[in-house]
């Protein structure tokens, strides 16, 4: 039994009568533990992909089973980090932080301390009170990630989620990130990433996954065993890179 | 200050040292975007920067060496050296409150620089203050204060 298993999922829209398929028939399995990157050509799909995982939308046939459960409403145990970071702009940090734990009916004591431990976790203390548009976009994504952490999440995932940041500061939060997931005792078992950036993908997933142009169908799917940290110059890096490229193209 | 900590992740991956230009072509970024960032790391002692040529410090290592509360605990560390870092920390610990108003040293500031550039170098201050966890800023009272 996979952690995550997508089975025969296809997503069909429907305007002025027309009939769009985004998605064809996409299978894949998740495991624990495993760090995935969806790449893909743009329009294809990526995103509706992800919100299918986390239940936010339904697909048109097939199904999702998470932990051998059929995925049938939002599931609280999914995260998600976004491209825009999809901060609320009248509340402190803490308190979007705190924004998911409402859902666990947790009890505000205990909120607190959650929110606290995950701020400091993300390096955002002394923070706690500023708004978000106080703070540079880097930070913002630390507050995106603090928020997707403290729910305890079982799968987390990110949709672009260092492409509206500077190629330096992305370079940062990227790593940050791998940080976090080396911890062991830190949410969560698993991640799925959807990203335009190929040497982002070969850099932090351990497989890959290709999506052709719609209706999307899984091209390939190539594990990356780089040791990590991974060396981006190194030949076995371009390469992995220039595999995915040529697999797009 | 997260452009700094990419730039020195950037310069470490390149073998400690690399060709400003070389970089920017690489980032693709303009000189306009990138000055100030290895201008910023140079100020911090992270990199030296000679004849176009981009070399990492002992100091921008540690930066990027260790857990995140590790990373972090070295830039404060490293900020803590800096005159106007200094001087900020001595205006507040000066407040019985512990709290300094962004007016009052703004006043201070302009003592030093052209008035075009105190606001910039407050709105710098803060970033690396809360960056590292060293000098926090409340936008409501808008007072500074230091991040016990």
């Amino acid at each position: 039994m996979s952690f995550l298993e997508v089975k025969n999922v296809s997503k069909t829209f429907e305007e002025e009568g027309r009939k769009y398929t985004v998605l064809g028939n996409i299978s894949f399995s998740v495991e624990k533990d495993e760090f995935i990157a969806i790449v893909g050509p743009s329009g294809c799909g990526k995103s509706i992909l992800l919100r299918i995982l986390s239940g936010i939308d339904l697909p048109s046939s097939g199904q999702v089973l998470f932990e051998n459960e059929p995925i049938e409403t939002s599931n609280p145990r999914v995260a998600t980090i976004f491209q825009n970071f999809a901060l609320l702009p009248w509340m402190t940090v803490e308190e979007n932080v705190e924004l998911g734990l409402y859902a666990q009916k947790m009890p505000s004591d205990k909120r607190k301390i959650t929110v606290e431990k995950f701020i400091n976790i993300v390096g955002l203390d002394g923070v706690e009170n500023a708004y978000p548009r106080e703070l540079s976009g880097g930070m913002k994504q630390r507050v995106g990630i603090a928020r997707a952490l403290a729910v305890d999440p079982a799968l987390i995932v990110m949709d672009e989620p260092f492409s509206s940041l500077d190629s330096l500061t992305a370079t940062n939060l990227r790593e940050e990130l791998l940080l976090l997931l080396q911890d062991q005792s830190l949410p969560p078992d698993s991640l799925v990433m959807v990203t335009h950036n190929i040497e982002e993908a070969v850099y932090m997933a351990d497989r890959i996954i290709v999506l052709s142009n719609p209706p999307a169908r899984i091209i390939a799917q190539l594990k990356i065993s780089l040791p990590r940290p991974r060396d981006m110059k190194s030949e076995a890096f371009v390469n992995d890179v220039d595999k995915v490229y040529s697999l797009m193209t | 200050m997260s452009k700094v900590i990419g730039l020195l992740e950037v310069v470490n991956d390149e073998g400690g040292e690399c060709e400003t230009v070389e970089l920017a072509n690489d980032l693709r970024l303009d000189a306009e975007s990138l000055l100030p960032v290895t201008d910023a790391a140079e100020l911090l002692g992270f990199i030296t920067i000679s004849g176009g040529r981009m070399t990492l410090t002992p100091a921008g290592k540690k930066a990027i060496t260790g857990t995140i509360l590790q990373r972090r605990e070295s830039v404060k560390q490293r900020l803590m050296t800096l005159p106007t870092i200094k001087k900020v920390l001595d205006l507040i610990q000066a407040k019985k409150n512990k709290r300094l108003p962004k007016r009052a040293l703004a006043r201070v500031l302009s003592a030093e620089m052209p008035r075009s550039q105190v606001e910039s170098n407050i709105k710098r201050l803060i970033n690396w203050g809360r960056h590292s966890g060293l000098i926090g800023f409340n936008a409501d009272t808008d007072e500074l204060f230091i991040i016990s």
